[in-house]
């Protein structure tokens, strides 16, 4: 597992989303939500669709190569209302994408936020309250 | 060519034979049909083609539509979201759950031990099976409700499922007719203030409530659905029996809000997609095949 040679930091805002199973197209038990990555690389596809968007990612393997990471996001409907479009993100971009990884150590995470080009983070969270725009405060 | 393909035509075979097929259909049309596009079918031609359930009138013939009926107590139409105020937890339908048969108790020690690695368990819905009743209801996408004086009809904002919940008075289909389906047959009646749903004919393959807890096809529901806080929110308290997984009846009330800045728009499952998503089954599969090519 080539986590652990990028950043890996465990967060206590992801901890209290442990009982939050997600946005329940599926089960979530595949993501360790204690534990979060950030990983810079080139989008090699990103994909606008329900019920869920997708981020093909990339990264450098330190080998002259690159390693495809799959990050999955919400539902369009709600990253429109952060602030993401179709267009948000395109192929060829240098982006930096935090999620939380999959438990099993395979190359795919749940989106946490990305960092643009021109520096613009775009996040799956409600800028209101720092939660995930679909998982009520009370968790 | 496998065993199953070795029973079948090749394609350039089976092309004539369809046109035959198409030939013999036309001729069974009267001639003038065939050229004044002002004939129709006769009844008998269109029974021979048409789904329909001979002497019960549809939820939607203008003279079922029609017929004098008391006033509803309330009425559903509209857009719905799942009251989570409780926590996210709240769009299982348990703990407290009812005491389990061999199956379901197996199930319940099983799903946690593999969410216990990190695995998933009986994840159906994420490889496109339906989610159907209960789950269907709470997936923490809108809802939409049409009420007809007839039927009720849902559309669920997560995979567009479809349900109908009848209210001419009909009786449930003769099982031995009905084809079960994930949202099963609804039948429902007014009691009071109270929507009454009585709703049996499950599919039961891949079909479970929360997390893997199976079903059979004795499984049987009850909603009881009244109108509150003024018309904005919808309480279903919900009624389950099942006597081979668990004992008695298995209740959740759960509350639905209206919502109005919100419709209920095309979503679909497709394999495709879910090949890119990592916390599905056959996302995990796209994985382990980057790293065997590489």
């Amino acid at each position: 597992m080539k986590i652990g040679k990028w950043a890996c930091v465990p967060v206590a805002l992801a901890a209290t989303m442990i009982s939050a199973p997600g946005r329940t197209h599926h089960s979530f038990a595949m993501f360790d939500q204690t534990q979060v990555v950030t990983l810079k690389g080139q989008v090699a596809q990103f994909q606008w669709t329900n019920p869920h968007a997708f981020i093909e990612l990339d990264v450098p393997d330190g080998k002259g190569g690159s390693d495809r990471w799959s990050i999955e996001l919400n539902s369009p409907n709600n990253l429109t209302r952060q602030g993401w479009r179709r267009s948000s993100l395109m192929p060829g971009q240098t982006v930096s994408v935090t999620f939380n990884p999959l438990r099993n150590g395979k190359k795919g995470g749940l989106f946490n936020k990305v960092i643009l080009p021109d520096g613009k983070v775009l996040g799956d969270m409600s800028n209101a309250s720092g939660r995930p725009i679909n998982v009520p405060s009370a968790d | 060519m496998t065993a199953r393909n070795a029973h079948q035509p090749r394609r350039a075979e089976r092309l004539p034979r369809l046109g035959l097929t198409i030939a013999a259909l036309l001729l069974t049309i009267p001639a003038e049909a065939q050229t004044d596009r002002n004939r129709r079918l006769t009844p008998e031609q269109l029974d021979t083609m048409q789904q329909r359930h001979p002497g019960l009138a549809g939820a939607l013939d203008p003279a079922n539509l029609a017929k004098p009926r008391p006033t509803p107590p309330f009425n559903m139409t509209g857009t719905w979201f799942v009251d989570l105020s409780e926590g996210f937890n709240k769009f299982r339908f348990g703990p407290p759950y009812p005491e389990f048969l061999e199956a379901g108790q197996k199930a319940l020690a099983e799903g946690e031990a593999t969410r216990a690695r990190g695995e998933n368990y009986r994840d159906s819905i994420g490889q496109c099976y339906p989610a159907g009743m209960p789950m269907i209801m709470t997936r923490v996408w809108p809802i939409m409700f049409i009420q007809m004086p007839t039927a009720i009809y849902m559309v669920a904002g997560f995979t567009n499922s479809f349900r109908t919940i009848y209210l001419d008075g009909r009786a449930h289909t003769d099982p031995d007719i009905y084809v079960p389906t994930y949202n099963g047959e609804s039948i429902g009646h007014w009691e009071g203030d109270t929507l009454v749903v009585d709703t049996q004919g499950f599919e039961t393959d891949h079909h479970w409530i929360d997390t893997g807890l199976p079903i059979s096809d004795q499984f049987h529901m009850i909603e009881r659905i009244r109108m509150i806080n003024g018309g904005n929110t919808l309480e279903i308290e919900y009624i389950m029996t099942d006597p081979q997984n668990w004992k008695g009846a298995w209740r959740n009330t759960k509350r639905w809000d209206r919502v109005t800045e919100a419709d209920i728009g095309e979503v679909e499952c497709t394999e495709a997609r879910n090949a890119n998503l990592p916390g599905t089954d056959r996302g995990q599969q796209t994985l382990d095949e980057r790293e065997e090519k590489k």
